[in-house]
C-alpha cells in the first residue's frame, strides 16, 4: 500500500533531526498535542488547553491579541528601520528621506510602522474598554488590570519616544510641548523635563535618549511585562468569559436585567 | 428598513453637496465676428533669457478676406509648457489686434508660439510666431556682443549706441544673418574671433580677440550667434512647439 | 442572484478555517503591493524612457555606454548637497544632447561650474534628495521649497559671488535697483562679507524746502511723484488729500533759510529759447539730467532729476542761487560748481523756468495752515518714514523702519501671509509684494514704487539671493565683491575736484562714478600742455558719444592746479612718462608705425588718424594724439590695454616689443594742430 501524505509526514517526524530540534514526536494523541505546546520555549507561556468559549469573537473582539500582533509588526519593521537610521541630527532627516526615497520598498516599511503604531494605541485603548465592560478585572484578576495599566502606558511611552525620531518640525515641536508639559508638575518638573531630554532643549541629547528609550528599553519592558500580563491569564485560569461565572451570580444578574 | 434608507439617502446628498466644484471654464469670452485670416503685427523674432518676459508685446491681427481687420474675434494663444501670455485669450479691437506679454518657458532654444483663431465655419487658422530664450552661455554671449561685437556688427544705431558698420571700408556680417553665418562651423567662428580677419583670408578690420577674450567667451559669443542666427542652424537648438 | 452571493460567500468564508485561509490569500497578494511598487517606481519609468529614446540616435552605443541604472546621486557632505536628480535626468552631462526638447532628457547647457562640485540645489533648489516627481520639484508637505523658477535662477549665482558678474545681468540689475531706487533706506541689508548695503539714490534734503519750492507743488508731489517727473523714483505713498496738506504744511513750517547766500535774482531769467538751449546743450547737462522731448522719450541721464517740468517746481532765486553754486544748497551734490556768469546764469535759468506743466498745480489751492495740521504733518512724517531718505530738521533717522531683508531669500513660507489666488511661493510673494505693497494687509506703510515687470524680476532675483547659505559658506566658496574705497583727493585741488564734482563721473583710485574715464593713471598718460588747454576747454575725443565732458570756466590758476595734481600724483606704477621720448623717432619707423596701424592691425576699424580716409569711431581719435599722450603710455597700452584700464574694448593684439614701438613712433607724429580744426566735428 502506498504511503499517504500523512505517513510521510510521520515518518519525518521520527527522524533524529526533528527529534533533536522538537524533542516530542509524532502523534495526535492528546499528550503529544500537549508537549507540542509545553515543551516550546515561545509556546509554553500559553496553556495546552483552553475552554472554547474563550476563543468566542464577542467574548473578546480578539482586541488583546490584535495588540500583540501589531506589536510584533513593530518589532519586525522596526528592526529594518534600524538599520538605515542614524540617531544624530545632521542625520536623522536625512535618513529618514532616504528610507523614502532609496531603499527599496523603505516607504512601506516606514508607513506600515507608523500605521502599526497608530493602530496600537487605539487597540490599546478598545482592549482595556472591551475588559472593563465585560468586568475582566474583577477579583482574581485586578492585578492583572494593573499589568495592563502598565502597559498602556508603555505604549504611549513608546509613541511618544518614536514620535521625534525623524527629526522634522512635527516631531520637534510635539516633544517640546511634551516635554514642557511635563515640567509643568509640581516640585519635580523641571527634573523630569531634564531627565527626558537629557538636557535643557531638545537637542541631540534628546533624540539620543529618546532613541534609546524607543528601540531598546521600552520593547524590553514591554516585553517583560506582557509576559507577565499573559502568565498572569493562565494563572487567572484563562480568558474571562461571561459564561464562565459560577450559575448562580449568572441568574442574579440576568434576573436584574429583567427588572 | 426605512431608516438605514434614509441615512443611505442623507449621505449620499451630503457628499453631493460638499463634494468640490469644477470651476467654471477659463475662456468665458465669446467672439462676436469671425476672420479668415490672422497675422502677426509685431513681436515676432524677438530674444530674451529664459523666463523672461519679452520687451515687445506680441501683437496679432485677424482680418477678413477682403484685408480689413476684424472686431471681436476672440484670438488663443499657446505655446510649449512653461511659456505664459498675458492674456492667453483676447477679442480683437477696434483696429482688430490683440496683445499679449510673453514669458518664455524655462528652457533656452527657439519657442514657436501660435496664435489661433476661427473662421465662420469654426475651422481653425494660426500663425506661428518665433521668439528665442537664451540660456547662461547665450546670455553671457549677449552681453559680450553688445560690449565688444555690436558697435560694427550691427547696422542700426540707437540713442546711446552710434553704429560704426557704415564707416567700415569692409562691411562686416550681423550676426543674424543665417545665410551667411550658418557656414561657417563652430571651428571656423572661433578662429576668426581669436585670430582675426586673415584665419580666414577676410579683412584684418576684424581684430584679434584671442587675447582679450577666454575661451570660455567665445563659446559664449559662438552660442549666442547660433541662437540668434536666422534661418536657424540645423541641429543646433532644441525648437519648442506648441503643444 | 441572492443565492449565488449567500453561496459565493458561504466558499469564502464558510468556516473559520477556510476565511482564515481566504484572508491570509488576500493579505499575502496585498503584501505583494510593496515590492512591486518599488519596482515600478517613477525613476525606473523615466530611465526605461531614456533608453528608448537613445536608441533611435546616431550616437546610441556611446550614450548606451555611459549609462549606469539605479538611482544615481550627486553627495558632497562638505556642503551638506545629496541630489538624487540625474536618476530620471539621465542625460545631464551628455553633450549631445542638447538639442533634445523631451525632458527630463536633455542636457545641462553649458555653465561655468562642474554638476559634480556643486550639485544641482545649490542653484535649483528643490528637495535633492527625493526621487519622485512632485516630491523634487514641488513644494509639498515634507519640504517646503520648490524649484526655483527659471527667471530667478541668477539669484543663486549670487549666493556666492557677492559682486556682479557677467553672465548674469538680472541679478546685477536687481542689485543696482535696490541701491537706486533707495530700498535700503528703510531695509536694512547686511551682506555676506559684514558691509550694509549703501542707496545711490541720493535724496534730498528736505531742511531748506521752502526756499526752493512751493507747498502747492510738495502737495501735487506727495499725491503723485510720477506725474512731476515718469523717471522719478519717488514711491506713491497713496496719500489722502488731507494727509498730503497737513505734510506739505508741517514741511514748509518746518523749514529754515538757507545761510550763505541772498536768495535774490542776481539776472532777470531771459526769455531767449534758442540760446538757452545752446547753452544748455554746451554744458552737457543731458549727461545727467533727463528731459522727455516731445515724442514722449526721456532722453539724458540719471544722475541728477528729471528736468521735464522743473519750470513748475523751483522758485526762480533758488534756480539761480543753485546754478552760481549748488555747494551752498547741498555741499554734498553731485552737481558740479560751473562757474556761469550773471548772463549765462540769466539765459539758463530762463531756458529751465520754461520748462513748466500748467496741468500740475491746476487744481491744487491749500488754505495756510493751521498749528494742529502742522502737528498732523509732523506724526505723518514720524509715521510714514520719511526721514529714513530725506534729512528732516527735528526728525531722526529711524532705524530699522522697514523688516530688515538680510535674509529674505531664505524666508519659511509659515511665516509668509499671502494674497488669496497666489501660488505660496517665496518669489511670487516678494515679487507680489514689490508690485502691490499694501494688498497684503491693512495698515501697512510700504510705498507704491513705479517698476516695470522686468525691473521687479530682476529685484526679486537679487532678494533671493540674500539667503541663509549665502550667510554661511566658508570664505573659499565665497568669491568677493570689488571693494570700493572712499577716497576723496586732498589739499587745494582736493578742494577743486570736490567743487567741481570731478568723481561724479569719473572714477579715481576706486571710487566715483563710471560714466567718464578713469582718471587714477592720468599723470601717466598725458601731456601737461593737452591737459590744461582740455581743462580750459574740453573738446572731442569720441565721436560717438552723447555724454561729453562740460566746459567749467576754470580760472587758469585753477587749471594749473588741477595739472599739477593730476601730473604728480595719478601715476601708475607700472609706466614711466620719461622713459620714452615725445618725438624724433625714425622716419623709418614712423613708416613701418604706419603700415603696421593701416594694415597688419588696420587699426581704422575704430581709431581715426587721417580724418579724410579713416572713418571708425569707436575709440578716441588719434588725430593730435601725439600732442595729448606720452609714448611710454601708447606704448604700455598697445602691449596690455586692460591692464592699464580694465575692461576696455581695445583688443590684445598680443603685440610684439618692436611693432608697438613703430606704432608708437608713428602715433606720437600726430601732433594735431592745422588737422585740429578739421578733425573737430
Amino acid at each position: 500500500m502506498a504511503k499517504t501524505v500523512d505517513q510521510y509526514f510521520d515518518d519525518l517526524r521520527e527522524t533524529r533531526v526533528w527529534r533533536s530540534i522538537f524533542r516530542s514526536g509524532s502523534g495526535s494523541s492528546t499528550l503529544h498535542r500537549s508537549l507540542a505546546i509545553q515543551q516550546n520555549v515561545f509556546l509554553h507561556l500559553f496553556s495546552t488547553k483552553v475552554r472554547t468559549r474563550m476563543l468566542s469573537f464577542s467574548a473578546t473582539w480578539y482586541l488583546g491579541t490584535l495588540t500583540l500582533g501589531t506589536f510584533l509588526i513593530l518589532v519586525a519593521t522596526g528592526i529594518p528601520l534600524m538599520l538605515y537610521y542614524h540617531p544624530s541630527v545632521p542625520q536623522a532627516y536625512a535618513d529618514t528621506k532616504d528610507l523614502q526615497f532609496v531603499v527599496s520598498s523603505g516607504i512601506f516599511l516606514r508607513n506600515l510602522h507608523r500605521w502599526s503604531a497608530h493602530a496600537m494605541v487605539f487597540l490599546v485603548f478598545a482592549h482595556m474598554f472591551k475588559v472593563f465592560y465585560r468586568g475582566a478585572y474583577r477579583p482574581p484578576r485586578e492585578f492583572n488590570w494593573v499589568i495592563g495599566i502598565v502597559l498602556l502606558l508603555i505604549t504611549l511611552l513608546l509613541s511618544y519616544t518614536g514620535y521625534l525620531l525623524p527629526w522634522d518640525q512635527l516631531a520637534y515641536w510635539a516633544i517640546t510641548v511634551g516635554s514642557n508639559i511635563a515640567s509643568a508638575v509640581p516640585f519635580m518638573g523641571s527634573k523630569i523635563h531634564f531627565l527626558l531630554l537629557g538636557g535643557n532643549a531638545v537637542n541631540a541629547n534628546a533624540l539620543l535618549r529618546f532613541y534609546v528609550l524607543h528601540c531598546m528599553i521600552l520593547p524590553l519592558t514591554a516585553i517583560f511585562f506582557v509576559a507577565i500580563h499573559f502568565w498572569r491569564i493562565r494563572k487567572d485560569g484563562g480568558l474571562y468569559s461571561h459564561s464562565s461565572e459560577p450559575a448562580t451570580r449568572r441568574t442574579e444578574s440576568a434576573a436584574k436585567e429583567v427588572r | 428598513m426605512k431608516l438605514p434608507s434614509g441615512i443611505l439617502v442623507l449621505t449620499v446628498l451630503s457628499f453631493a453637496t460638499s463634494c468640490a466644484r469644477k470651476p467654471a471654464s477659463i475662456s468665458a469670452l465669446q467672439p462676436t465676428a469671425y476672420g479668415n485670416a490672422i497675422v502677426e503685427s509685431s513681436g515676432d523674432k524677438q530674444v530674451a533669457q529664459i523666463g523672461a518676459t519679452l520687451h515687445d508685446p506680441v501683437v496679432v491681427q485677424v482680418n477678413d478676406d477682403k484685408g480689413n481687420a476684424v472686431t471681436g474675434a476672440l484670438v488663443e494663444f499657446s505655446a510649449a509648457s512653461g511659456v505664459v501670455f498675458d492674456p492667453v485669450s483676447a477679442l480683437t479691437d477696434s483696429s482688430g489686434q490683440v496683445t499679449t506679454n510673453v514669458s518664455l518657458g524655462g528652457m533656452s532654444g527657439r519657442y514657436e508660439l501660435t496664435a489661433s483663431t476661427f473662421d465662420k465655419s469654426h475651422k481653425p487658422i494660426e500663425v506661428k510666431i518665433n521668439e528665442t530664450a537664451l540660456g547662461y552661455q547665450q546670455t553671457l554671449g549677449r552681453q559680450l556682443n553688445e560690449k565688444y561685437c555690436e558697435r560694427c556688427h550691427n547696422p542700426e544705431s540707437t540713442v546711446e549706441r552710434v553704429s560704426n558698420y557704415d564707416n567700415l571700408a569692409v562691411k562686416p556680417h550681423p550676426f543674424n544673418e543665417g545665410g551667411t553665418l550658418n557656414k561657417f562651423t563652430d571651428a571656423d567662428l572661433t578662429a576668426i574671433i581669436s585670430y582675426g580677419g586673415p584665419a580666414l583670408n577676410k579683412s584684418a578690420l576684424m581684430p584679434a580677440w584671442g587675447n582679450t577674450l577666454s575661451k570660455a567667451e567665445i563659446q559664449g559669443l559662438i552660442a549666442y550667434i547660433r541662437a540668434v542666427s536666422d534661418p536657424p542652424l540645423h541641429g543646433s537648438e532644441a525648437t519648442f512647439k506648441s503643444n | 442572484m441572492k443565492g449565488k452571493l449567500k453561496a459565493f460567500w458561504s466558499l469564502l468564508f464558510g468556516d473559520s478555517v477556510r476565511a482564515f485561509g481566504v484572508v491570509s490569500l488576500v493579505f499575502l497578494a496585498s503584501l505583494a503591493i510593496a515590492p512591486s511598487k518599488n519596482y515600478f517606481s517613477e525613476w525606473r519609468h523615466y530611465q526605461r524612457g531614456y533608453l528608448k529614446m537613445v536608441r533611435n540616435r546616431a550616437d546610441a552605443v556611446t550614450l548606451q555606454r555611459h549609462f549606469q541604472g539605479g538611482i544615481q546621486q550627486i553627495w558632497l557632505p562638505e556642503i551638506g548637497v545629496v541630489d538624487r536628480c540625474e536618476s530620471c535626468h539621465v542625460g545631464l552631462k551628455e553633450s549631445s544632447l542638447a538639442n533634445v526638447s523631451l525632458q527630463p532628457y536633455r542636457n545641462h547647457p553649458v555653465i561655468p561650474h562642474k554638476l559634480g562640485e556643486f550639485g544641482c540645489t545649490i542653484c535649483h533648489r528643490g528637495q535633492g534628495a527625493a526621487t519622485t516627481v512632485s516630491e523634487a520639484h514641488n513644494s509639498t508637505l515634507a519640504w517646503e521649497q520648490p524649484v526655483l523658477p527659471a527667471k530667478y535662477v541668477e539669484s543663486s549665482c549670487g549666493t556666492c559671488h557677492r559682486g556682479p558678474v557677467p553672465g548674469t545681468p538680472r541679478l546685477n540689475e536687481g542689485r543696482r535697483l535696490l541701491a537706486s531706487y533707495g530700498c535700503v533706506n528703510c531695509h536694512t541689508i547686511k551682506l555676506a562679507d559684514g558691509a550694509t548695503m549703501k542707496p545711490t539714490d541720493n535724496p534730498p534734503s528736505l531742511s531748506h524746502i521752502a526756499d526752493k519750492t512751493s507747498r502747492e507743488w510738495i502737495y501735487a508731489w506727495l499725491k503723485d511723484p510720477q506725474a512731476y517727473a515718469t523717471t522719478a523714483t519717488m514711491p506713491n505713498f497713496k496719500l489722502s488729500d488731507d494727509d498730503a496738506r497737513d505734510i506739505s504744511a508741517f514741511l514748509m513750517a518746518n523749514s529754515t533759510p538757507i545761510s550763505g547766500d541772498t536768495l535774490a535774482i542776481s539776472a532777470k531769467p531771459s526769455s531767449d529759447p534758442t540760446a538757452g538751449a545752446s547753452l544748455y546743450g554746451e554744458s552737457f547737462c543731458a549727461s545727467c539730467h533727463a528731459v522727455q522731448n516731445a515724442a514722449g522719450n526721456v532722453v539724458g541721464g540719471d544722475v541728477g532729476p528729471e528736468l521735464t517740468r522743473v519750470g513748475s517746481k523751483v522758485k526762480p532765486e533758488w534756480l539761480q542761487a543753485w546754478l552760481r553754486n549748488p555747494r551752498i544748497y547741498n555741499d554734498g551734490t553731485p552737481m558740479p560748481h560751473y562757474r556761469f556768469n550773471d548772463g549765462q546764469i540769466a539765459t539758463l535759468s530762463g531756458f529751465l523756468l520754461a520748462k513748466t506743466d500748467s496741468d500740475l498745480l491746476a487744481n491744487v489751492h491749500l488754505d495756510p495752515s493751521t498749528p494742529q495740521q502742522v502737528a498732523h504733518g509732523k506724526r505723518l512724517v514720524s509715521d510714514y518714514g520719511c526721514a529714513s531718505c530725506h534729512e528732516i530738521a527735528g526728525i531722526k533717522k529711524p532705524d530699522n523702519f522697514a523688516p530688515e531683508l538680510s535674509r529674505i531669500g531664505s524666508k519659511p513660507i509659515t511665516q509668509i501671509l499671502f494674497l488669496a489666488g497666489m501660488p505660496h511661493t517665496l518669489p511670487d510673494y516678494i515679487a507680489g509684494k514689490i508690485k502691490q505693497p499694501r494688498a497684503f494687509t491693512t495698515g501697512l506703510k510700504m510705498p507704491q514704487f513705479t517698476l516695470t515687470q522686468t525691473q521687479i524680476d530682476d529685484i526679486t532675483t537679487a532678494l533671493l539671493s540674500l539667503n541663509d547659505r549665502a550667510n554661511s559658506l566658508p570664505p573659499s566658496m565665497t568669491v568677493a565683491a570689488p571693494s570700493e574705497s572712499n577716497y576723496q583727493p586732498a589739499g587745494q585741488a582736493g578742494k577743486l575736484i570736490h567743487d567741481m564734482a570731478c568723481m561724479t563721473c569719473h572714477r579715481i583710485n576706486g571710487h566715483g562714478g563710471d560714466m567718464a574715464p578713469d582718471l587714477s593713471w592720468e599723470g601717466s598718460s598725458v601731456q601737461r600742455q593737452w591737459l590744461t588747454a582740455f581743462l580750459k576747454n574740453p573738446n572731442t575725443l569720441r565721436p560717438a558719444l552723447i555724454r561729453r565732458m562740460p566746459k567749467f570756466n576754470l580760472t587758469d590758476s585753477e587749471v594749473n592746479q588741477l595739472s599739477d595734481y593730476i601730473l604728480a600724483v595719478y601715476q601708475s606704477p607700472t609706466v614711466d612718462r620719461d622713459s620714452m621720448p615725445l618725438s624724433g623717432y625714425p622716419a623709418g619707423q614712423v613708416e613701418l608705425g604706419k603700415q603696421l596701424f593701416y594694415g597688419k592691425y588696420s587699426c581704422q576699424a575704430c581709431h581715426i588718424v587721417d580724418s579724410n580716409t579713416d572713418k571708425g569711431y569707436i575709440g578716441p581719435t588719434l588725430t593730435q594724439v601725439g600732442s595729448r599722450l606720452t609714448a611710454a603710455w601708447i606704448f604700455q597700452w598697445l602691449k596690455d590695454p586692460q591692464a592699464l584700464r580694465a575692461g576696455t574694448i581695445e583688443p590684445n593684439r598680443a603685440m610684439s616689443d618692436e611693432d608697438a614701438r613703430a606704432i608708437t613712433a608713428f602715433l606720437m607724429s600726430q601732433k594735431g594742430g592745422k588737422q585740429q580744426e578739421a578733425a573737430k566735428k
